[in-house]
């Protein structure tokens, strides 16, 4: 599906009628059930315009020129080093710290708006297939009661009417608690459910739920999408990628629940003694950072071994 | 209850835990009444298989009678004698409906840990770190056992505890193993390791049309038990302290080389020469988790065109895997856990 085409269809899906302007960064930012750029990874190695490529080049020259006769001194060899990285910056045209905040100042990089002040829309997405059928899935996904079982932090869901619930979030400690009100936007039967989450607030979280057949009898691909647009442009989308509990990770967590208890009818546990609700499989912070580092550990050596 | 709890590298103890109990509607509780210590569970008492944490239950080859069941079995009874498979699997996804239970996709509570290093989850294992679930194990009074009905099998009372155990884990690995190969009568296999693993390997291998089964080793008691029960002259031990094993190979097989191999040793391999030392130091500065001595030596040893099979446990990554021998002998690998599970 084509940019264009993806854009006049969530315009036309969309419930809103605000102004032009509004709906037209709704556009862009509403998640679309086919993949776009913007789904995957920064590819281009290129992300700092020309002139900020000269401009780093010359403060860069202009730095080595102080730090080399300086180089015994603090001063110089911080110079130095800050004269190094801006020299790469602006010979390569590769900024890692653009990569790592997502901001490209090339022509190509702006015609994706992708400027300091503009939204920074942060997109998750994961495929699964499931041996049910894709009524049997739709109609799954349809109880809000049930999806929010597979959520770890859902205490309850207070149904307002067909459209609109309230999901009560708690923290692990269960000391705060935090409602979320989630809207269905659009409901194609036995194809996709789209919803938002707190639709009247400047953060808003947009989820897509596309379902195919799939290629063995009975089986379902679920096709999910989650678009994050937080305010405060890229500072939000920062604070967002650092504190936010919606994870790439948390994503799988969820539709793995999801396919646990379409296919068996339970959400598989290795624990002994937590009856209701699995709230930390792993066991404890210690264990969950015990665990990571083993994680990060074989995939540095993935890694290294890739390069 | 009793359970041999992991506490860190080589820190193994008895210790009273809690009692299982029943979580949803398709568990069972099965009191243990004979368990055993397989090989793989060396990794984890030398702390080479990651994200385990102190209190763990080890075991994963165990059986006992059913004590409790779940609303929703129906096939097993409190009182039933059962022997359960070490992958659990819940019956239902695509993997278990295609004979694929070691693949189970929704046993591993703990799959997004997995697919972290493996790209897909494996099925969860009863007492074999978190990242396979974090399952208690079984060397314990009691074992909550996870879609009691799918994986666990009844036994007859015509049999004793000893002669059934080895069908949770090490047979039917060990006829797996053997199954990779795709014997055709008159073949020579290779099998490295004369463990409980590679020894019903070399069974199964006799069993399915092999020739002869070369079993390679340095235990001379496993090298001979090996020769027990076996027709003359079908099995011919090697200790590989003793001889050059591609020489030895070459010699047996009229230099042609073994039609498969077996690696029945996994990650932990042991070997003499450059290369064994080089992973030895690679493995304790933490730059390799896996030691390959015995994949490379089969690779190497193995002829063009065979099989190299592999039920030995293998958890991350190995150095200088010998690529372009695999490549220009076309050498098949098939590797993985055991799979079938009695229904």
């Amino acid at each position: 599906m084509s940019r264009n085409s993806a854009q006049k269809k969530t315009q036309a899906t969309t419930m809103d009628t605000s102004s032009t302007a509004e709906r037209e960064l709704k556009a862009e930012i509403l998640p679309t059930s086919e993949p776009s750029l913007q789904d995957y990874p920064e590819t281009s190695k290129h992300n700092v315009s020309k002139r900020e490529r000269v401009a780093s080049g010359v403060i860069g020259g202009g730095l080595l020129m102080y730090g080399i006769p300086n180089f015994l001194t603090i001063p110089g060899q911080v110079s130095n080093l800050a004269g190094v990285l801006l020299l790469t910056r602006g010979v390569t045209g590769h900024c890692p710290v653009y990569s790592r905040f997502g901001i490209d100042s090339t022509p190509n990089g702006r015609m994706h708006h992708r400027g300091i002040s503009d939204p920074h829309p942060l997109q998750l997405r994961q495929t699964m297939s499931t041996s049910r059928s894709m009524h049997e899935v739709f109609e799954f996904c349809h109880h809000q009661e049930q999806v929010a079982l597979c959520f770890p932090n859902v205490k309850e869901v207070q149904k307002i009417d067909e459209r609109r619930s309230i999901w009560m979030f708690m923290d692990s400690a269960e000391l705060i608690s935090f409602p979320v009100t989630v809207e269905i936007t659009q409901d194609v039967e036995g194809q996709q459910l789209s919803w938002t989450a707190m639709p009247d607030s400047r953060f808003r979280i947009h989820g897509t739920l596309q379902f195919k057949a799939g290629p063995h009898d009975q089986e379902t691909e679920i096709i999910t999408t989650v678009h994050m647009v937080p305010p405060a442009g890229i500072l939000g989308s920062t604070l967002m990628k650092l504190l936010s509990p919606v994870t790439q990770e948390a994503l799988n967590e969820i539709l793995h629940k999801m396919k646990q208890m379409l296919e068996t009818g339970a959400i598989t546990t290795s624990q002994n003694h937590v009856s209701k609700e699995i709230k930390d499989p792993i066991g404890g912070w210690q264990n969950r950072v015990k665990s990571h580092l083993h994680i990060r550990t074989m995939q540095s050596l993935a890694n290294r071994r890739i390069s | 209850m009793k359970a041999v709890v992991w506490h860190g590298k080589e820190d193994v103890r008895v210790e009273q835990v809690p009692d299982p109990t029943l979580q949803n509607p398709s568990d069972i509780i099965v009191k243990v009444s004979l368990t055993a210590i397989c090989g793989s569970d060396l990794h984890l008492y030398d702390d080479v298989i990651p994200t385990m944490h102190r209190g763990d239950i080890l075991g994963h080859e165990f059986m006992g009678e059913v004590v409790e069941i779940g609303a929703g079995i129906r096939n097993l009874q409190i009182g039933d004698r059962v022997v359960v498979p070490f992958p659990i699997a819940c019956g239902h996804c695509y993997f278990c409906q295609h004979s694929m239970h070691a693949h189970c996709d929704n046993s591993n509570p703990n799959a997004s840990m997995a697919e972290k290093v493996y790209g897909y989850s494996p099925a969860g294992i009863f007492g074999y770190s978190h990242m396979m679930g974090g399952y208690p194990g079984g060397q314990a009074e009691y074992v909550r056992v996870p879609y009691g009905d799918v994986g666990p099998f009844k036994i007859s009372e015509s049999v004793t505890d000893e002669q059934v155990l080895f069908l949770g884990d090490v047979l039917p690995t060990g006829y797996m193993a053997a199954e990779n190969c795709q014997i055709k009568l008159g073949d020579t296999i290779a099998v490295w390791g004369a463990g409980p693993v590679g020894q019903f390997a070399v069974q199964s291998a006799l069993l399915l049309g092999a020739e002869r089964v070369i079993v390679i080793d340095r235990i001379p008691e496993r090298l001979d038990m090996s020769l027990m029960r076996t027709p003359q002259g079908r099995v011919i031990p090697l200790n590989f302290e003793e001889f050059d094993i591609q020489i030895a190979l070459r010699d047996l097989t009229g230099g042609r080389g073994p039609d498969a191999c077996i690696d029945a040793v996994g990650l932990e391999a042991h070997g003499k020469g450059l290369w064994a030392q080089y992973d030895s130091l690679k493995s304790a500065l933490k730059l390799q988790s896996d030691r390959p001595v015995v994949l490379r030596e089969m690779i190497q040893a193995c002829r063009k065109g065979g099989t190299i099979s592999i039920p030995g446990v293998y958890g991350g990554y190995m150095d200088h895997a010998p690529i372009g021998a695999i490549f220009n002998k076309g050498l098949q690998i098939r590797a993985g856990r055991l799979m079938c599970i009695v229904i």
